[in-house]
């Protein structure tokens, strides 16, 4: 080849350097302060939490906090199998509000929005108004949420049992909406009213970045819209449902801040059928000095739900890399 | 033909429809705020007449300590959400861009901290700032700097996971011809790639400024005093204290919105596409 | 001196995918060089490596007689066009062609006079205040070229420019490109896949294929004597026609090659260190077939052929064939009273030997005698 006869002509400097892999810092530096962060507030509080579910922390041991007396998982039987336990009274409650909760919020919230994505997944005179106008009740923080719903439920001032009982005469007597079974849904419709926007927004993205052609091709060939929607639309769309779904439960398990200011301080406590997880805990824990007892039903919380995560995505691992 | 517009019409009016149900408890919440007390205990509804009483707002400055309240929610949250968007900007960035060790880790435990209830370890975290302040002099309880350095802990994961979709959808090729051009790789970042991804970063900005303002537990737990207490800290403690007063709770609520609506409005070009764009891709 | 060397360069990505498997070049100041072959042959990886993008895993480069391995990509007095133009969004045509020089900190008076000069060849002064997604793709493309020219550099790299291009403006920029090469007469180097471009813009083509450089040489060389199968049939469209056959006699200047079912053919061929028995293929371009009549002067048969299909093309056509014995379609390519053929047709064909070109059992071209 006439290159390397050229090559052999010429003189050139050789190479002194040795062929090695040179350990790339930039990526390190830039993740640097993140995981500083992560790792203060995070990591090491968790490792603390953990070990302070294994300790007797009281009002009287609470000062020396680490150095409490070690109980090992006395904290967790008692929680668990004492009658008498503070914490424990109220957490079968809490625990059945808290799973039927998640479970309602989480579907109807998915549910809702997607419907409403495929309805706003139109052109039509206003339709970015009306997207931002559905996304208020997002904005709205959750506390006022909370305070608000507070109010409309209220058996004598409030909006709800205005309407339906003296305009509408849907129902004969007002009912109490704060106390009972209805405080169930006294809950769980606010948090749903807050949380569909969001899941609009985010399926509206989705359907918008299907190509036209797909459902084009579906019409040519005769195929229903309804049956576009299942063969189409939702195989397309499982990705994207699938994390969300978790987040919504993720998000309504440890549920707080609704709770806590319609019920919390004043208000009346939740009662039997809107105690959730983690304001029953907040609560017995601060009112009791339980604060190991605490800390260990919250890491069996944390634990489930690492587990939850964990099966859930690699149930449906498949689907989610199976599409592009 | 009229077939198709027909239901055309039935669709627009099922949308607005949604949209008036959606919003009517906002539209109660703003009408109570300017409703006399008296009326409100007496069950009046809409009789007493639109006379708005804007007096409300004046109260709750006034007589409680609103002010403090929305000061410190404002700066906390505007910090906040400066301190989490640089540096989730920079570690997303190292997650779109390079293959590391330890990249997978990072991303798993991004994803734990999700996971982790606040209850867990706000005790931990209670005891850290305070023995930071006692054995060491660095004062953390109930300031600025204890709150915020919390939140921007909280809320960088979920700023990183959204931000990272953004960077991997600019092409490489950019960066490669900017570091061709002579620019370091920090320079290609901040002088290419931030530009081009300012509407992620804005949406990504907003959200958090969302979550924090949104944030109530530790707000509570580590602030004792007025001068650091944010206003969910302010409506809860206002709460125990005018139980019934629903005009002013209804007022404290909506000046509440506000800002985050404010924040809103003004991100929300690059916050309705971007967000959702960054989270289906994420 | 030349512009660029590079010895014994690798290129792995992890461990065992080896893209780059032992390259040794040497490019010429203001020679037009293409490196021309399929997806995945390593090309544009070594366009990158050339760049300072990425970094060999063996090997040298040199830019100039100054060795380069550790200089990096910037200062290496090389500007490259990328195949998606890559022109930042948010500056405008001035601010993307300024910014390398910017980032070096020249002077604004400099800055500006280089750019204007840059705008000014490639006619795109008008567009200076514009944003890149204001523009066409022509237009984007002559910004990207801009901003090299900009620079000032001592090599261009090209990496597939054409190939977002549609077909008339390919053709209208491929001649542009020529044009640019001439004018400035800078050293280039220029990565595609089309044969095409290859042929038409470089003054050497280098084929690359599966990491390894397959021949180096002119487009005249290569189209005429290429040193192997794949080199034979990648360029030239339509593709090359191959024949099996064994080796009947060998000699220096001349073999003979028997077809199954066709006869035997004499090639002009240096094939000494064939054997007789030795599987060959033989290679004939479709341009080259000819329509035979009986009592040529070279001995050469005429072969029966069916035509199973006839593309007319307006000034020639493009008969595929099929022969008794040869398992896959023949292709020739007629001009002139052939333009009567039909679909059906038979035909008798001639191969004529001095256009015919032999291959070895590995795929390497026996040296071709005229």
């Amino acid at each position: 080849m006439t290159s390397i006869a050229l090559l052999s002509q010429q003189r050139l400097p050789e190479s002194r350097t040795v062929r090695r892999k040179r350990i790339d810092a930039f990526p390190y530096l830039m993740l640097l302060p993140a995981v500083l962060l992560m790792a203060a507030v995070n990591l090491t509080p968790i490792l603390q939490g953990f070990y302070m579910s294994l300790l007797k922390l009281n009002q009287f041991t609470l000062a020396q906090y680490l150095d409490a007396p070690f109980v090992g998982l006395d904290n967790y039987r008692q929680v668990l199998f004492d009658a008498d336990n503070p914490l424990r009274t109220g957490l079968g409650h809490a625990l059945r509000n808290t799973a039927l909760y998640t479970l309602t919020v989480s579907l109807s919230a998915v549910a809702i929005g997607l419907a409403v994505a495929l309805l706003m997944n139109r052109d039509f005179p206003g339709r970015n108004i009306a997207r931002t106008l559905l996304l208020l009740p997002w904005i709205v923080p959750s506390y006022v949420v909370g305070t608000l719903w507070g109010f409309m439920w209220q058996r004598d001032v409030g909006i709800v049992n205005v309407v339906l009982v003296d305009w509408l005469h849907l129902l004969d007597e007002k009912p109490f909406w704060l106390l009972g079974s209805n405080s169930f849904w006294a809950i769980v419709i606010p948090t749903v009213w807050r949380a569909w926007p969001v899941m609009m927004l985010i399926f509206l993205a989705a359907l918008q970045s299907i190509p036209e052609d797909q459902y084009e091709a579906a019409t040519l060939d005769g195929v229903s819209r309804w049956k576009q929607f299942l063969h189409i639309t939702l195989p397309l769309l499982k990705p994207v449902i699938v994390i969300q779904l978790m987040f919504q439960v993720i998000d309504n398990v440890y549920s707080y801040n609704i709770v806590s200011m319609m019920f919390g301080n004043g208000a009346g406590y939740p009662g039997e059928w809107a105690d959730l997880l983690m304001p029953l805990l907040t609560r017995q824990s601060f009112s009791y000095w339980l604060f190991g007892q605490g800390a260990a039903v919250s890491f069996v919380m944390m634990m489930l739900m690492l587990v939850f995560v964990g099966v859930w995505l690699k149930a449906f691992r498949k689907s989610m890399t199976g599409h592009d | 033909m009229t077939e198709h517009r027909l239901r055309s019409r039935a669709l627009d009016a099922l949308t607005w429809t949604i949209v008036v149900v959606s919003l009517l408890p906002i539209a109660w919440m703003l009408l109570s705020s300017l409703r006399n007390y008296s009326d409100i205990a007496a069950g009046e509804q809409l009789v007493g007449g639109l006379s708005l009483r804007w007096q409300n707002y004046r109260d709750i400055w006034v007589n409680v300590d609103f002010f403090n309240y929305f000061r410190n929610s404002l700066i906390v949250c505007g910090l906040t959400t400066l301190i989490s968007t640089a540096v989730a900007a920079c570690a997303a960035y190292a997650l779109a861009r390079f293959r590391f060790r330890g990249s997978n880790a990072f991303s798993l435990s991004i994803t734990v901290t999700q996971v982790i209830p606040g209850m867990l370890f706000f005790l931990p975290l209670y005891m850290l700032y305070r023995n930071l302040g006692q054995s060491f002099g660095l004062v953390m309880l109930d300031t600025y700097h204890g709150l915020v350095f919390l939140y921007v802990a909280l809320f960088t994961p979920a700023s990183i996971w959204i931000m990272r979709g953004f960077f991997v959808s600019i092409p490489r090729e950019l960066e490669d011809a900017a570091v061709m051009d002579g620019c370091s790789r920090l320079g290609a970042f901040v002088r290419i790639v931030l530009p081009i991804s300012a509407p992620g970063i804005i949406a990504t900005a907003t959200f958090v400024f969302l979550l924090a303002w949104d944030e109530l537990f530790f707000a509570w737990v580590l602030t004792s005093s007025a001068d650091v207490q944010t206003i969910p800290v302010g409506i809860r403690l206002f709460i125990s204290q005018f139980q019934h007063r629903y005009d002013l709770m209804m007022a404290a609520g909506a000046v509440s919105t506000l800002p985050v609506l404010a924040a809103f409005f003004a991100g929300q070009r690059y916050f309705v596409k971007g967000l959702a764009a960054g989270a289906v891709k994420g | 001196m030349s512009a660029v060397t590079l010895r014994n360069i690798r290129k792995d990505f992890g461990a065992d995918a080896r893209v780059i498997n032992g390259v040794d070049l040497s490019i010429e100041p203001g020679e037009f060089v293409v490196f021309v072959g399929p997806s995945g042959s390593g090309k544009s990886t070594l366009l990158r490596i050339i760049a300072g993008l990425e970094s060999q895993s063996d090997g040298d480069l040199y830019i100039g007689d100054a060795l380069a391995n550790e200089v990096p990509a910037s200062k290496r007095g090389i500007a490259m066009v990328f195949q998606s133009y890559a022109l930042y969004p948010h500056m405008t045509v001035y601010e993307n062609m300024a910014f390398a020089l910017r980032m070096a900190g020249s002077p604004k008076a400099e800055v500006l006079r280089r750019v204007e000069r840059s705008a000014a060849i490639l006619q795109i002064t008008h567009l200076l205040d514009r944003k890149p997604k204001t523009l066409s793709g022509g237009q984007r493309q002559r910004v990207a070229i801009g901003r090299a020219i900009v620079r000032e550099p001592q090599v261009f790299l090209f990496d597939e420019p054409l190939s977002n291009l549609d077909a008339a403006l390919r053709q209208d920029m491929r001649v542009e490109l020529s044009k640019l090469h001439q004018e400035l007469r800078a050293t280039m180097v220029y990565v595609t896949h089309d044969q095409v471009e290859a042929m038409t813009l470089a003054d050497r083509i280098v084929v690359f294929d599966g990491g390894v450089v397959q021949q180096v040489g002119t487009p005249t060389q290569l189209y005429e004597s290429p040193s192997n199968l794949f080199v034979a049939g990648f360029l030239g469209a339509p593709k090359m026609n191959f024949l099996q056959g064994t080796l009947s006699a060998a000699s220096a200047s001349s073999a003979e090659v028997a077809l199954p079912s066709v006869g035997t053919l004499r090639i002009g061929a240096d094939a000494r260190r064939g054997k007789v028995g030795d599987a060959v293929t033989i290679g004939i371009r479709p341009e080259h077939v000819q329509l035979g009549a009986a009592g040529d002067d070279d001995h050469a048969e005429l072969i029966d052929a069916h035509i199973d299909l006839v593309e007319y093309l307006g000034d020639h056509l493009l008969a595929h064939m099929s022969v008794r014995g040869v398992p896959h379609a023949l292709c020739a390519k007629l001009g002139g009273p052939a333009t009567a053929l039909r679909n059906g047709d038979d035909a008798r064909l001639h191969l004529p030997h001095a256009q015919c070109l032999l291959f070895d059992a590995n795929g390497v071209a026996y040296p071709r005698i005229r």
